[in-house]
């Protein structure tokens, strides 16, 4: 038969380690309150350890797409504003032609407007962005146009030889008053438009690559971001311009220019329904970038709060635990100090 | 005579009482010791009246003490395994310093991703092959982390058999005292008490439980039936091994020249700081490190390029220089994994051939803005692909659903186990807690007893006092 028994050291023994638990489980709870997050994240989310630096690579991974997407898209909007720029001075060209098609002093002016704009179409085309060639398409290092005007370019020789073959004297020479309309039309469509054809355009003019750069807007769209200095439209504006520009003479009869005026006109307007067509495809993109951009800034929103989720502690929880903490550790450490005192010893 | 009789009596009370308080001492002395129990005199009424104290015996409870045993043994185990898997896990830190592998993974393809926006700027090349590299840094670093968890539970082993055969020696003399003095009716309490807590020790190392003989002779086995002690300590022996790789298997723990833990036995041991230690070497350790080769293959297949043949290792490659078959774990390819010397300028390497391919050609006008070939890897690393299922984590997936996968097993096992080292814990203080209020001494009782023999010390001189007396009165009427 034996009674209830306590040993005194297994008693303070025990009032120790859970003094000791409490205290341990208070400085945990306070570096909770203080940093917000749980203080041993994967002891406490388990399994679902992995969900959160998955949704954490998921938020850096949109962070850096929207990045770039600010890249693409000013990219694309400074393409835009050169089409913008190109097909303007391509509107206001044809103006010119059918103002001065009758006039004496036309040819003049449109001479020198047209060798100013082919100049103008050139520098808008090798336009770069942080050192690259927004028309070079992917051949993005290189300038996309040569220089027509230069010493020796290959595209000037091109056309000054095409016209002494045609007609068997340079376009300078007075002789050229002799071409007929119908000659003239035959040499624009024929040989003069063989140079702008692709096969010639690169490498005379061009050394653009036909391929268009592509950009992952989001994890799963990639598109064309980009337009490039080969297409049709820029190919016929630059011949228009070359077309009055060197042969635009005054020394030609008037049927023979009034051809090449028209032709140079009619070759702008069509150049200019393309440029809108190359416009819109850009505008497109645009407004996939955008809407991918504002996608994927509502996407971070939701990830931060699932990541919030699993990471945060509540701060109130974690506060009242804290208080009951201390009024447990209170009493438990006042119930010791009695404890010791209630000894037989005190009373011999 | 009654007169002389009674003198006697009070004589042998005396020494009685002497005895108890010596008793009484020693438990007041000792009421600070753990393993401490309870000294109890025995006293006996002898023929005639006399009171005689037979034998000194002390408080025990049997049950409360294999309860303890078996806790401790649970205890130590946990906490040994809980040990070396939080070690595993600083692999992984916490999720907001980015410092897993899977952190590092999601940062290459960032910086991929920004390197394809703008294939013709370096800086940007660099930047993908700065990844790259922390990326296989990563994974040389963790299998380190990994086969150094290893090899120190390797050691940790190695000590807790050099402990486990100096405890048997000291159980052999303290167990041959006892049967001698059980033999010789001497007072063998504290040698029982000493022989205890070696056995409790004992049981921090190895599950133990325990069986008395004739004489309180013990015989010691292991939990899983080995015999650890009788009459002689058995041996219990290990060959520690001291360099680890992924492809090293530890030794196993013999006892009496039959295996016990770290290796196939039929007699296996579950419990004990040694299980726990070979349970993180060859098993916790060992699957971890197949995750990592296994991320490791991953990365090979997923950045690998193709001639129209063959497959060859693109932006990390190995020493073996093949794109190893999938789904099939390489033992240690997470610490020989690297980034292919070709792409980097320190090695003499060309950083555009990250953009370009670095055997095939994968841009044949060597355009500078060429991004085919990193949207290409970047779709890649989105695909589903196959790893081993053996190797713990979700097998089929994408290779950075496969990495997080990776973490939530590991921080799941660590959870767990720290559930079971908490649970077992509470029971060891609880079962100690009971054993101690069962064995151990309380103050006050023994205060009290105090109380008592000094009365009755009083009571027996004031008889002693009295007798004489009585007699000098007899003599003076003499």
């Amino acid at each position: 038969m034996k009674a209830t028994f306590v040993s005194t050291y297994g008693v303070s023994n025990s009032t120790r380690l859970s003094i000791l638990k409490m205290q341990t489980e208070l400085a945990t709870k306070t570096k909770e309150l203080g940093s917000g997050r749980w203080a041993d994240i994967g002891l406490q989310l388990g399994n679902k350890t992995g969900r959160t630096v998955s949704l954490r690579q998921d938020y850096l991974r949109l962070d850096s797409i929207i990045d770039t997407n600010g890249l693409v898209k000013s990219r694309l909007d400074a393409s835009q504003a050169t089409l913008d720029g190109v097909r303007t001075m391509a509107e206001d060209f044809v103006k010119t032609l059918l103002a001065i098609r009758d006039g004496d002093t036309g040819p003049a002016i449109a001479k020198t407007e047209a060798k100013n704009n082919l100049e103008a179409l050139i520098a808008s085309l090798n336009i770069s962005i942080d050192g690259q060639y927004l028309f070079a398409g992917i051949n993005t290092d290189v300038r996309p146009i040569n220089d027509y005007f230069a010493p020796a370019s290959a595209a000037k020789t091109a056309v000054d030889n095409v016209f002494l073959a045609e007609f068997g004297f340079t376009q300078n020479d007075p002789a050229i008053e002799n071409i007929t309309p119908a000659q003239m039309e035959a040499f624009l469509d024929g040989t003069f438009a063989g140079l702008f054809d692709p096969a010639s355009w690169v490498p005379d003019w061009s050394s653009a690559s036909d391929q268009n750069v592509r950009s992952r807007i989001s994890t799963s769209e990639l598109i064309e971001t980009s337009a490039n200095a080969n297409e049709e439209p820029l190919r016929m504006i630059a011949m228009a311009y070359t077309m009055v520009a060197e042969f635009g003479s005054t020394d030609l009869a008037e049927g023979t220019y009034q051809a090449v005026i028209d032709k140079a006109a009619v070759m702008v307007s069509n150049a200019v329904q393309g440029i809108v067509v190359m416009q819109a495809r850009l505008g497109t993109a645009q407004e996939r970038v955008t809407s991918a951009t504002e996608r994927m800034e509502v996407q971070l929103d939701i990830l931060n709060t699932h990541i919030n989720e699993l990471e945060l502690v509540d701060p109130y929880e974690t506060q009242v635990r804290i208080s009951t903490l201390e009024t447990q550790l209170d009493m438990a450490l006042a119930m010791t100090a009695r404890a010791q005192q209630l000894s037989l010893l005190n009373y011999l | 005579m009654s007169l002389s009789v009674a003198l006697n009596t009070a004589k042998n009370s005396l020494q009685a009482n002497g005895v108890q308080m010596s008793v009484v001492g020693r438990n007041v002395a000792n009421q600070g010791v753990a393993s401490y129990s309870r000294k109890i005199a025995n006293t006996v009424t002898i023929v005639g009246g006399g009171v005689h104290v037979a034998s000194i015996g002390r408080a025990t409870d049997t049950a409360l003490y294999k309860t303890l045993l078996k806790a401790t043994s649970a205890t130590s185990a946990q906490q040994a395994l809980l040990e070396g898997v939080t070690k595993l896990s600083e692999t992984i830190g916490d999720p907001e310093l980015e410092f897993s592998p899977a952190a590092k993974l999601g940062k290459l393809t960032n910086a991929l991703q920004q390197y394809a926006a703008a294939p013709d700027n370096s800086i940007l090349a660099q930047a993908a092959l700065g990844a790259a590299q922390e990326m296989a840094a990563t994974l040389n670093q963790a299998t380190e982390t990994v086969q150094a968890t290893r090899r120190q539970a390797d050691a940790d082993m190695a000590a807790s058999v050099t402990r486990i055969n100096g405890l048997l020696e000291q159980f052999e003399s303290v167990n041959n005292a006892i049967i001698k003095g059980t033999v010789a009716g001497t007072d063998i309490t504290d040698h029982l008490d000493t022989r205890d807590s070696i056995v409790s020790q004992l049981s921090e190392e190895i599950g133990v439980s325990v069986v008395i003989r004739e004489n309180n002779d013990a015989v010691l086995y292991t939990d899983g039936g080995v015999t650890l002690f009788e009459t002689r300590p058995r041996e219990v022996s290990f060959v520690p091994t001291t360099v680890f790789s992924a492809t090293t298997v530890g030794n196993a723990v013999y006892v009496d020249g039959v295996a016990v833990v770290g290796g196939a036995s039929t007699m296996p041991t579950t419990t004990g700081r040694l299980y726990g230690l070979a349970t993180v070497r060859d098993e916790a350790a060992v699957t971890y490190q197949n995750q990592l080769d296994e991320i490791a293959r991953g990365l090979i297949e997923a950045f690998r390029e193709n001639d129209g043949v063959n497959d060859i290792p693109g932006m990390f490659t190995w020493p073996a220089g093949t794109v190893p078959p999938t789904g099939t774990v390489v033992p240690g390819l997470a610490a020989q994994i690297m980034v292919n010397p070709a792409i980097d300028p320190d090695q003499g390497g060309d950083l555009d051939l990250i953009r370009d391919g670095i055997t095939v050609n994968y841009n044949a006008d060597g355009v500078a803005g060429f991004d085919q070939r990193l949207n290409d890897i970047i779709t890649e690393l989105a695909q589903t692909r196959n790893f081993d299922p053996a190797s713990g984590a979700d097998p089929t997936n994408t290779l950075k659903d496969y990495t997080t996968s990776s973490v939530s097993w590991l921080e799941f096992t660590r959870q767990q186990v720290d559930n079971e080292a908490t649970y077992q814990m509470t029971m060891y203080e609880r079962s100690n807690e009971a054993l101690m209020n069962a064995t151990g001494v309380n103050l006050d009782d023994q205060l009290s007893q105090m109380l008592d023999l000094e009365r009755t010390y009083g009571a027996t001189t004031k008889l002693i006092a009295a007798v004489d007396n009585m007699l000098q009165s007899l003599l003076d009427a003499v």
